[in-house]
This record gives C-alpha cells, structure tokens and sequence, in this order.
C-alpha cells in the first residue's frame, strides 16, 4: 500500500525530472574537460603517429635508401616505391608514394625503417577538401620533412631513451 | 568598424572569440609570440595551454616548434628552449587545402603543369616487334 502511495507522489510530482535537472545544474559548476579547440589543444605524446614525413640527414641528404622494408610491412599496402642507382651511384627512390586513405597509421613502416627515414610526424590537421590531395608522392612527403624537422627531430630524441 | 565588431561577437574563426578573451585577460600569462604574430598563453598553474591567433582562428597556422609546446609534449616553451634549426628547413606551412597553394599528385587534373609531370603508366604494352625477353 505505502509503496504504491509513494510511486504515485514520485510520479505525480516529476521527482525524477527534478532530480536529473539538479544533476545536471551541480554539473555547471565542475571543472570541464572540453577543450577550446583551435585555440587550447589536446595532450600529445612524442610517439603520436600523425602525417608521414621523409626526413634527410643534417647535411640536407634524403635518408632513405629505397631498401623498401615499409613498403614490404604496410598492412594497408599504402606505400609504393620505385628506385634507381642515382647519377653519382647510390641507392635512391625515383618515387615514394603513400596512399594517406589507405594508411591505417599503425607506425610499422617507421619501425621497419633502418635510417629513420619515413616517420610519422606529429600533425593531424592535414584534413583535405578532395580524396586526391591525400595522394602523396615523394616531393610532398620530403616537404612535409623539411617543414617538421624541429618537432620530428626533437620528438626523437625525447624517445631516444625508451627504444 | 560596426562589421568588425559584428563579426567578433557573432563568429569564432577571426581572432579569438570574446570567451576566450575575457578568459586570456583574467587568467593568461602570456608566454611568448612566434614568427606570424600569433600569441601564447598558459594559466599561472600551468594546466591549461592555448593561443590567440593573429587573424583567421585556423589550428594548422601554430609552427612546429610551438606545435610542440601547445599539445603539451615539451615542457618548455621554444622561447626558453629554441630548436634547432638546419639550413635546409623551409618555413611552416598551414594547412593549404582549398587554397591554389593546395598539394595534388602528378597528373591530377588540378595541376597547372600536368602534361609535364605526368606520372609514369602502370604498364608497358608489349609489341610485337620487341621479340621475346626485351623489357
């Protein structure tokens, strides 16, 4: 009997309804965890896999030697290379090409690498109005190097440590 | 100067939006600025890292070495902590798509320059005056 006169009043006076509304108003006052994105930024490790990049040597030399281990390793089959000897007689890439559609960034072509060559750099904000621009071939992947290098560079060596 | 206003309280992609501001102006510490003007600031306890850009609010236009700083993976800021730059590196970059600077492979129909650079064919048909084991 009390039991049916207690659901009858809860329910008769939406004490659920109130109940989730003060909830929800105890919630305003607790700190967020939303980011003010593009102008505040989410936490990023140095292994963050993002955009690929073709890194060169100090000397300003391209790094890979087209041994084509990535090519080889990539689940997606994402990678396609093509080399040739070059004039002066070493070992060079007439084309890289990653399919950045294919790509399923796992990382494995940066671990297979023996001169650190291609890496996974840290952007993610490479998002492209058309499917072809995500196409990259050689030139763009040693551009995306040269622009990177700092942060690559330093996203290394704060790693160098663990590997 | 009326459309300018508008546009600051109605839109979020010029400059920063007035919460963002009225939150820089009670609890920003600025840390530093880089080479397009844009300005960086982090709370006094540290927790909370962002920027006010100069002009068009676009993620892609933070540079490598503040990149590094604002996604909280190096501890110092590049004005305390300057990287090191190689002579060959090119300067950023924000993101060009939908612009006429945007990347697009060789041979793509939105290359200026695609009957230079066409890409090599998949295949070479055989003929049959090459004979057998010509490649």
């Amino acid at each position: 009997m009390t039991g049916t006169v207690r659901h009858f009043v809860r329910t008769f006076l939406l004490l659920e309804f109130l109940e989730a509304m003060a909830l929800t108003f105890r919630y305003m006052f607790k700190p967020k965890t939303t980011l003010n994105y593009p102008f505040e930024k989410g936490r990023l490790s140095p292994r963050f896999r993002g955009e690929h990049a073709l890194r060169r040597y100090p000397n300003g030399e391209e790094r890979c030697i087209a041994c084509k281990l990535c090519e080889a390793i990539c689940p997606a089959l994402a990678i396609t290379i093509e080399a040739e000897p070059r004039a002066d007689g070493s070992r060079r890439t007439t084309r890289y090409d990653i399919d950045m559609v294919k790509c399923i960034y796992c990382g494995l072509c940066q671990e297979a690498c023996p001169v650190d060559a291609i890496v996974e750099g840290p952007n993610f904000e490479f998002a492209a109005e058309t499917r072809e621009e995500l196409m990259y071939d050689k030139q763009k992947l040693l551009d995306n190097g040269e622009r990177w290098e700092r942060e690559i560079a330093a996203n290394i060596a704060a790693d160098a440590a663990w590997r | 100067m009326l459309k300018n206003i508008f546009l600051k309280i109605f839109t979020w992609w010029n400059g920063a939006t007035v919460g963002t501001l009225l939150f820089t102006w009670r609890h920003g510490v600025l840390v530093g600025k880089d080479d397009q003007g844009n300005r960086y600031y982090r709370t006094k306890d540290g927790q909370r890292r962002w920027v006010i850009y100069n002009g068009e609010a676009e993620a892609s236009r933070i540079p490598p070495e503040w990149h590094r700083w604002i996604h909280f993976t190096a501890d110092a800021p590049p004005s305390e902590d300057p990287p090191v730059v190689k002579p060959w590196e090119k300067p950023h970059m924000p993101n060009p798509t939908g612009t006429p600077a945007a990347y697009f492979p060789p041979g793509s129909l939105h290359r200026l320059d695609r009957e230079k650079v066409a890409p090599k064919p998949h295949y070479r048909a055989w003929r049959p005056d090459e004979g057998a084991g010509a490649s």
